[in-house]
């Protein structure tokens, strides 16, 4: 009879997963999926999701055609309204974009979404960094940036991006005196401003480092990579550190505090800092509005997944970013999704202060 | 170096990347002949296509087609007066009066030809240029950015004719439309209203559309004319041939626009924008001798079409070189250029610096195949200045529908484009010059943000010890002296006697109708616009609230100047014609406001229909009504216009561009 019942439970299961393989399969067949970016044509979100397209769309069960929709406005947020709100859910339509958990977690004016109400198909793992002028230093040494000639100015974006809150609490965690500048937008302010040596921190990611940062600032200018800002998980967990960072030598936050001052961080803005990072575990991710079907979402999951072995695509991305390829795993993109509710409000709190205090 | 030079030649002139040339170079000429649409438009078009190509190939496309849009812009600049790309706006000012006088070809041929030499000329001084790119970037902080858009500030005078109070008046409702939209330094949005649209400035595209387009279509419309106001038979000294001489005997304002433009567009942030109102500026104010600018001066198209052409060899030195996008085009490119797995660096000038001269050839053939074609072409192009003005509006009008709608996608561009329609009726009519609004909100946001910055980090006004700094303040200085100067000249001399009284009445030029009653009217909306705009500033965070209330002020101030005297000359007038009202209504007449009206409010309903049954329906219904009750067209011809517009926004903007189209309400409903 147990054998019987495993028996029957079995093909039960099999019939369900064959019915929901063979409808993921046949789900985009001649249809078109838009791809909404929330920037304009030419940026690093842009570039990225340019690249990625015309593989997803082969990697996709059905082959779909996929276009891509820049609706750009209001630094984001636009799109993200649109998608949370707006977007239709039959998996014609999805958010190919930046995670802006910070700017939902504060309360950013013009905030109409909802992370929670929106399901993540996957994301790109983000390896955050930040380029500093040699002569904030002494003798390149990085445990004494604030000593050198040069006083430690931030460009900073905005007092309540996520790029800025995490460069300034890396700074407030290892006791650093600092001028925070805001208004650099874009690559065209940041440049010149570094190159003349109006300012000497400048926050990054690795992609943008391999791409443009790295040649223009450190190659021909007075640059060098400081240090990494560590990745944390949903539960507050420092997670290994990317290899190619550690090969050119740079520590991690977390261990240049160590050399600093003979200690491992903590405090408030350390639990800030690392609550942050967990929100910003992705880089750029693939959103779908509430209520698309599951055969629309398996659909692209599995043409999300199959990239990183594909070899066209990998050999595209390294072409185009100089960078091999890293997605984040699923669960961890479900569990960083789905911890923004979980945030304490006193936590909350801290950021709208310190963005409050940013702003002054 | 020389083997690099010739390797690039010979890689563009290879197969398929030759091929690739021709084909940019035909989608520029069309992409910029339609008004709204341009170069950047073009570059998002092909940037998917250029992923299999190899890094030759894919930027003669690339280059080929957008170097040659500000050719090809010219021809709606000239026949329509209407900027065909945001690089021809200032074209607009003396080509369009040229074609009213039945001079399109001359003003064409000119234009074609400076825009081919400017192209030549920008791309040589690229190539000269490319080892000063690091010594000008380290030389230049924000405190001379934040100059420099004072600078373009200033040159608002210059463009202001004799008005200009009314011109810094507009420069600064330029500058207030700039701080709309999310603060630089924090995340309070200044004059939000909790509206998604406004969280942003307004884009560009739609306030240029609404202010030119709208007042020339309505023109045609209420004039019943063609854009020519002489007969075909009626022209002289008209001829492309005379363009062409004109553009070498001004050789001089050739090499100076040129190298202006190159220059201008090496500094991230200016870009295409202003370089055509600076090389105009620069033409108004260094121009010896009689001048008959802004009435139809041949000068006037020759240094803003050297400009714009050797802009584009300028804004490439910085992306190529350091990755530095000057402009929302040269982000696209660099995009491309990553993707084509180059990296902009050193490298473009020693490993790679086959293929960075590959690209100047480009720029160099593009720019002169495009003159020769459109030559070829503009006696047939020029052709249309004798059309019926009913034909051309419905077409046009859809190109300034679709044109703004690029803007954002939203349908505040279309609010947007429609109510600066309304405030270009009202500021043609009474004399209130236009170009200082839209230089002013280009430079505006730029000049705020370097202003708050380089207080910050050099101590406010600290910056002024700046070399740098205070060099680009005296030419500032000398610019305004320039200007009041001339401006002195001018109404000190006799006015310079029409050639032709009759003609240059008809003509429909900046600040050619000066109605005081309208004037009046306007300056008083201007003085609850900007108490309104003071007012509201009052509750922003402190660093958002400097600049909005210091606008705000002068404004104000210059506009109690304004009406003082506005009113004063009113006043005299009311006895003479029985009283205030009926001062009012002749005023009214005079500017022919109802039927303007009647077309914004037609505008307006199109707009609204846009909102309810989409643009392709709205658009159609408004040319099929425009057609029977403007044009008096039969009702079949009507028809067929309306589908042949329906199926090109389907097509193009639809099915090639796919642009998301306003879902119609009436669609939500079921």
């Amino acid at each position: 009879m147990t054998l019987l019942k495993s028996a029957l439970a079995a093909a039960a299961a099999a019939t369900v997963l064959w019915g929901a393989t063979a409808s993921a399969d046949e789900y985009y067949e001649g249809k078109t999926i838009t791809c909404v970016v929330p920037y304009a044509p030419g940026g690093g979100t842009d570039s990225f999701f340019r690249v990625v397209v015309p593989h997803l769309s082969r990697t996709i069960p059905g082959s779909p055609d996929i276009i891509i929709n820049n609706m750009s406005g209001a630094g984001g947020l636009k799109a993200n309204n649109y998608a949370s709100n707006e977007m239709p859910n039959d998996g014609s339509e999805m958010l190919c974009a930046p995670w802006l958990s910070v700017a939902q977690l504060t309360r950013r004016e013009g905030v109409r979404f909802d992370y929670s109400r929106m399901r993540a198909v996957g994301g790109e793992t983000a390896i955050n960094t930040a380029v500093v002028n040699k002569n904030i230093m002494i003798d390149g040494d990085r445990t004494t940036a604030g000593q050198g000639s040069q006083p430690l100015i931030v460009a900073g974006l905005s007092p309540s991006s996520t790029l800025d809150l995490r460069q300034r609490l890396g700074l407030d965690i290892l006791g650093i005196d600092y001028l925070y500048i805001p208004g650099y937008r874009g690559q065209a302010k940041q440049f010149p401003a570094f190159l003349s040596g109006e300012i000497s921190l400048i926050g990054t990611n690795y992609g943008s480092f391999a791409a443009t940062v790295g040649e223009a600032l450190v190659d021909q200018g007075p640059g060098m990579l400081w240090v990494e800002y560590d990745k944390t998980d949903a539960d507050g967990n420092v997670l290994p550190r990317s290899t190619q960072l550690a090969e050119l030598g740079v520590p991690t936050l977390a261990e240049l505090h160590e050399a600093m001052h003979g200690s491992a961080p903590s405090g408030p803005h350390w639990d800030a800092y690392k609550t942050l990072n967990s929100m910003t575990t992705m880089g750029l991710s693939i959103w779908l509005p509430e209520g698309t079907p599951d055969e629309a979402f398996d659909a692209l999951k599995a043409g999300w997944d199959a990239l990183p072995s594909d070899p066209e695509f990998i050999a595209a991305h390294e072409k185009a970013f100089g960078k091999p390829v890293g997605f984040v795993p699923y669960e961890m993109v479900a569990a960083a999704a789905a911890s923004i509710g979980d945030i304490p409000e006193d936590m909350v709190q801290f950021y709208q202060d310190y963005i409050a205090e940013g702003e002054q | 170096m020389l083997e690099a030079l010739l390797s690039g030649l010979l890689q563009v002139f290879s197969w398929p990347a030759i091929g690739y040339l021709g084909l940019g170079i035909f989608l520029g000429i069309w992409l910029g002949a339609l008004p709204g649409v341009g170069g950047i438009t073009g570059l998002i078009l092909l940037l998917p296509f250029t992923y299999t190509m190899d890094p030759v190939s894919a930027f003669a496309l690339m280059l080929g087609m957008f170097a040659v849009t500000t050719t090809s812009d010219t021809i709606a600049s000239v026949m329509l007066g209407i900027p065909g790309t945001a690089a021809s706006q200032a074209t607009v000012m003396d080509g369009y009066p040229l074609a009213q006088k039945g001079q399109a070809n001359r003003a064409l041929g000119a234009a074609y030809t400076c825009s081919a030499m400017g192209g030549v000329i920008g791309a040589v001084v690229l190539t000269l240029s490319m080892p000063l790119i690091k010594p000008i970037l380290t030389l230049f902080s924000t405190p001379e950015y934040f100059m420099l858009s004072l600078l373009g500030i200033a040159m608002v005078g210059s463009l202001s004719g004799n008005s200009v109070a009314k011109g810094l008046v507009i420069g600064l409702f330029g500058m207030m439309l700039g701080t709309i939209g999310e603060g630089t330094f924090n995340g309070q949005a200044r004059y939000y209203f909790g509206i998604e649209y406004m969280l942003n400035t307004p884009p560009l595209v739609g306030v240029v559309l609404g202010l030119f387009a709208i007042p020339e279509l309505l023109e045609l419309a209420t004039k019943n004319t063609s854009i020519s106001r002489v007969g075909a038979d009626q022209t002289k000294g008209g001829g492309m041939l005379q363009g062409i001489k004109d553009v070498f005997a001004n050789w001089w304002l050739v090499l100076k626009s040129s190298t202006l433009g190159v220059y201008i567009g090496m500094l991230p942030g200016l870009g295409a924008s202003i370089v055509d109102w600076a090389a105009y500026g620069m033409a108004v104010q260094t121009t010896k001798g009689k001048t008959d600018f802004g009435r139809g001066d041949i000068r006037g198209v020759i240094a803003p079409e050297s400009a714009n052409n050797a802009q584009r060899g300028g804004a490439l030195i910085p992306t190529l070189t350091f990755g530095i996008p000057g402009d929302f085009a040269m982000s696209i490119l660099l995009g491309a250029l990553l993707i084509q797995g180059l990296r902009p660096g050193m490298q473009m000038l020693t490993t790679e610096l086959d293929i960075t001269f590959a690209m100047i050839w480009t720029l160099i053939i593009a720019n002169i195949v495009s003159a020769m074609l459109l030559m070829v072409l503009g006696r047939q192009v020029a052709r249309a200045i004798f059309i019926d003005g009913h034909l051309l509006v419905p077409l046009v009008i859809m190109f300034v529908f679709m044109g703004s709608w690029l803007g954002a996608q939203s349908m505040g561009d279309l609010i947007l484009m429609c109510s600066m329609g309304a405030l270009g009726l009202f500021m043609k009519r009474s004399g209130w010059p236009r170009p200082p609004l839209i230089i002013a909100l280009v430079l505006g946001p730029n000049m705020e943000n370097a202003l708050v910055i380089s207080n910050r980090i050099y101590g406010t006004l600290g910056w002024l010890e700046r070399t740098p700094s205070w060099i680009i303040g005296i030419i500032i200085v000398l610019t305004v002296a320039g200007t009041a100067s001339g401006l002195v000249k001018r109404r000190a001399a006799a006015p310079i006697p029409a050639k032709d009284p009759e003609l240059s009445a008809k003509l429909s030029i900046e600040g050619g109708e000066r109605n005081p009653v309208i004037a009046i009217m306007l300056a008083a909306f201007f003085v609850a616009f900007f108490a309104a705009a003071a007012i509201l500033a009052i509750d922003f965070h402190p660093t958002n609230r400097q600049y909005p209330v210091a606008v705000c002020l002068a404004a104000l101030l210059l506009l109690a100047t304004i009406l003082w005297k506005d009113v004063k000359a009113v006043r005299l007038s009311v006895p003479g014609n029985g009283g205030l009202g009926a001062t009012w209504l002749k005023s009214m007449a005079e500017g022919d406001m109802r039927r303007g009206l009647n077309f914004i409010l037609w505008v307006a309903v199109t707009v609204f229909g846009c909102w309810l049954i989409g643009q392709k329906f709205a658009i159609a219904a408004l040319v099929l009504s425009y057609l029977v009750f403007w044009g008096k067209r039969p009702v079949w011809f009507a028809v067929a216009y309306a589908a042949f517009i329906y199926l090109f926004i389907t097509a193009f903007y639809d099915w090639t561009m796919h642009i998301p189209f306003q879902r119609p309400f009436i669609g939500k409903l079921f």
